[in-house]
């Protein structure tokens, strides 16, 4: 079952002589459980097919369509909260809210929904990320690798549809690097969570179900890897 | 503080993190509310002050009550107006600051409103803690106002008497929750526009970390400006013009509000210093300090169908004068006038071109000229004659007018009349003509007399019996001269009057003590002066506020910048003055708007005031030199402020 088709998405910036296709009609579907890796130069255009599959910006043509529901349909504030209960994302800059603790970045997507948080999940997920002595400590008061752990944490408190994590592994260092990979490797083989990671990394690559490869904004190859 | 709402506990952490500009905004918040508060809390304590002075005259409370509330109304907007200018721009920084969290915010799902939450939350925090604290504070300038309103009306009030100007300290529910609804909304409106744009940047552009300065290459572009600067003051100087042009919008707010407060000060200066010297000029023109005057009205009696009036003549006039001049060191002249029905035509050739201009002409060319006829104490009248060179009884005509050109809108002063040392003049009452020998010309009046110089066509004569005399003294004791005066009047002109009076008349006598009233009203300047000045140094201190908070963000978010231009061999003095030469350029375009508007308004009130008052305008040279200090001494002295901050920060901590 597919839980996220994309179809002959584009995106271009500009306008007449200056216009740059950042992607030029992409298509490829994604099925529940998968675990996918995009790869590219950079400037290949995998950032901004991110970008429109995490509903973070908007196409110029094409649609992209998750758990049967097209997400661009959608105003803004209907995407904002779609966002919130069905995509984590992963940032290269990890991205935490500076003056949140641990505990309030994982939770912050519940928090916005304004719901009582879900004590246990929480639990589990601090067990998770092995960050449960730390759970009220300010970012500035972790290390990089922590961070991002924070940061796939707040990718997992929702069981969302998706998990997008946009070279997750670019600022840490290749321990840090690996303990991330694993973590979201497990969310994808424990949870069944469907994964979409874009790396440079061959080596990280080559640890997903399939390989799509983007070049100057269109799909070069999309193949199985196992 | 436990927040159970997100955006609320965001709104908290913001301010909590930048605690030191967050104290700033809030010190204008609590500024702002104590303005506001103590402007409403005058006006309420005014209109008691109305009541309980006329208490009963509905039509006198109801006047002044709408006057104050006006000038209320007026103020309060000066305040709003530059509060709203002045946070809005602390709200912007704040906001623009995080752009990149409402970015996260927005990607893990935050809606345009939740964005827009987090800042306004951050001014309802401001406002829950700064309103209550600025309510306080603008009660206790309104006491101490008062407090310094009593001390300066000690001296009206003894004048005044039985009914005396008592300003009480009323603290109104009503005012005070305009106050606060003014002082909140304030707040709400500084902070609306900020969360608006800072809710309205798509989530990419933030996570992109595109900061909030944007520079558009066409702008950046050496001008004829930096280059100037440039020359003038190296290569620091050019780039101080750079970043002053590139923080355009950050220290708009500061330049405004520095602008508003100058054009305040100078023209509350310069009113100031007119108003005084208007007061000068109808009080001490001369020596004179003390004036008595009787004045009858001519009323037609219903039986005889006569012209009436309670008449002095010289004989009663001559005593007075004399009993008048008994009193120790005082001088005394006595002057009385007649202007009843006495019409003169004038042949355009009699007039100077300067009378000519002035006066009305008739159909056939000639002027018809009211006359009035003057006649002074003997002794006086014996100078008179001296200093025309004719005898006594001589009748003389007064060759000198001064008086308002209401066209041209200026006190104009000539000799009228063309002096062919025999010319006589024809005096018309209803029916009947005289003819007037004049004698001789006086031109130069003597100080105490010029009064009489307003008049058409005055003519001085030896006797006359008169309805309206005029004694003016210059004495050493105005004070025990003015009771003297007023014992002698009433001990003379009651019963006289009395009498008229209860035969259907009118009469009446006066006693003006200029000292006592100049030094009363000089008294009432000074208090309006002194609140002037308040105001507008609480404005300055507002404007102050976002400097210092708008400088020291300024140089915090620049640390990379100066780290850099270390790194390629910038000096910390270096450095140290660029940050001088941006605090002059700031303070320099200030200036340059402020103080023409400044001077422009000064220029205004001196073209109406004008009317009533002849006095050349003075460019107010004194409140531009301490206006210029007091800008550049400001800036420099927070921009020295925000300079210490920068120590102990290396190079290699910012640049990576």
């Amino acid at each position: 079952m597919a839980i996220l088709e994309v179809n002959n998405l584009t995106k271009t910036y500009g306008k007449g002589d200056t216009t740059v296709t950042a992607l030029g009609g992409v298509s490829f579907s994604v099925n529940k459980g998968e675990f996918v890796a995009i790869i590219g130069a950079s400037g290949s255009g995998k950032s901004t097919l991110m970008h429109l599959i995490g509903g973070v910006d908007r196409p110029t043509s094409g649609n992209v369509i998750v758990d049967g529901k097209d997400i661009f349909e959608s105003n803004e504030s209907e995407l904002a909260i779609f966002r919130r209960r069905n995509i984590g994302i992963v940032y290269q800059f990890y991205n935490l809210i500076p003056t949140l603790t641990t505990t309030e970045n994982i939770m912050l997507p519940y928090l916005l929904d304004n719901r009582k948080p879900d004590q246990s999940k929480l639990t589990s997920i601090l067990d998770a990320i092995g960050l449960a002595n730390r759970a009220e400590h300010l970012p500035n008061e972790l290390s990089g690798g922590q961070q991002q752990r924070v940061s796939v944490g707040r990718a997992l408190i929702n069981d969302p549809a998706l998990i997008l994590a946009d070279e997750p592994t670019g600022n840490l260092d290749s321990k840090s690097g690996r303990e991330i990979i694993d973590l979201l490797k497990l969310a994808n083989k424990q949870y069944n969570q469907t994964l979409l990671i874009i790396t440079h990394d061959e080596k990280i690559a080559l640890q997903a179900d399939r390989i799509i490869t983007i070049s100057d904004g269109l799909i070069l190859r999309d193949e199985e890897v196992r | 503080m436990k927040f159970e709402k997100l955006t609320a506990k965001l709104a908290y952490s913001q301010l909590k993190i930048n605690r030191r500009r967050s104290l700033w905004t809030l010190f204008g918040v609590v500024l702002s509310t104590a303005m506001l508060t103590a402007v409403y809390g005058f006006v309420t304590s005014g209109i008691a002050a109305v009541v309980s002075f006329r208490d009963g005259d509905d039509a006198f409370i109801e006047t002044y009550s709408e006057i104050l509330i006006g000038v209320g109304a007026v103020l309060s907007g000066i305040i709003a107006a530059t509060a709203v200018i002045v946070m809005s721009n602390a709200f912007r920084i704040s906001a623009a600051e995080r752009t990149r969290q409402f970015g996260i915010l927005k990607s893990v799902g935050a809606t345009r409103q939740q964005i827009r939450q987090t800042v306004m939350y951050e001014a309802l925090l401001l406002s829950a803690v700064g309103i209550p604290v600025g309510v306080v504070a603008g009660l206790l300038v309104q006491f101490l106002g008062l407090q310094i309103a009593e001390f300066f009306l000690a001296g009206v009030n003894q004048l005044l008497g039985d009914n005396p100007i008592i300003i009480p300290f009323v603290v109104a529910w009503q005012a005070i929750l305009v106050a606060i609804v003014a002082a909140f909304a304030t707040i709400m409106l500084s902070a609306w526009l900020p969360a608006w744009k800072g809710a309205k940047i798509p989530a990419i552009a933030a996570i992109r970390n595109a900061d909030e300065v944007k520079l558009k290459a066409r702008k950046m572009c050496s001008g004829w400006f930096d280059k100037t600067v440039g020359k003038i003051f190296g290569f620091e100087g050019q780039l101080a013009a750079k970043s002053v042009k590139r923080n355009k919008r950050n220290l708009r707010a500061t330049v405004v509000s520095i602008t508003v407060s100058i054009v305040l000060f100078i023209a509350a200066t310069s009113v100031g210093g007119q108003m005084q010297r208007a007061i000068n000029l109808r009080f001490i023109d001369s020596d004179i300090n003390v004036a008595g005057i009787f004045f009858s009205s001519a009323l037609t009696d219903p039986e005889t169908g006569e012209r009436q009036s309670l008449m002095i003549d010289s004989a009663l006039s001559e005593e007075i004068t004399s009993r008048l001049r008994e009193f120790p060191n005082t001088t005394v002249v006595g002057f009385g006038r007649e202007i009843d029905d006495f019409w003169a035509i004038i042949p355009a050739e009699y007039l100077t071109a300067a009378a000519q201009n002035h006066f009305p002409q008739d159909e056939d060319g000639d002027f018809a000229m009211q006359v009035t006829l003057i006649t002074v104490d003997s002794a006086t009248y014996a100078e008179l004659c001296q200093l025309a060179g004719v005898p006594l009884g001589s009748n003389i005509l007064v060759n000198q007018f001064r008086g308002y050109d209401w066209e041209n809108n200026r006190l104009v002063e000539f000799t009228p009349h063309i002096w062919n040392g025999q010319t006589l003049i024809n005096l018309r009452e209803p029916g009947e003509f005289y003819e007037l020998p004049l004698h001789g010309e006086l031109r130069n009046l003597p100080a105490e007399l010029l009064e009489i110089a307003g008049n058409q066509f005055v003519v001085i004569v030896p006797e006359l019996v008169v309805r309206d005399y005029t004694w003016l003294a210059a004495t050493e004791d105005s004070w025990g001269f003015g009771g003297y005066m007023h014992a002698l009047f009433s001990e003379t002109f009651t019963p006289k009057i009395e009498n008229w009076v209860e035969q259907g008349f009118h009469a009446d006598f006066n006693v003006i003590d200029f000292a006592t009233n100049a030094a009363n009203e000089r008294s009432l300047v000074q208090l309006i002066m002194v609140f002037v000045y308040g105001f507008v140094a609480m404005l300055t201190l507002i404007g102050l506020t976002n400097v210092i908070s708008t400088i020291s963000t300024n140089v915090r978010s620049r640390f990379r910048e100066f780290a850099a231009l270390q790194s390629v061999g910038m000096t910390h003095e270096g450095i140290g003055r660029m940050l001088n030469l941006e605090s002059v350029l700031c303070s320099a375009k200030s200036l340059i708007l402020g103080l023409p508007i400044g001077v422009g308004v000064s220029f205004f009130t001196h073209s109406t005031m004008e009317r009533s008052f002849a006095f050349e305008y003075a460019v107010p040279w004194l409140a531009i030199l301490q206006c210029v200090a007091a800008v550049f001494l400001i800036t420099w002295i927070t921009m020295r402020y925000s300079a210490t901050q920068l120590r102990g920060h290396s190079i290699v901590e910012e640049v990576r």
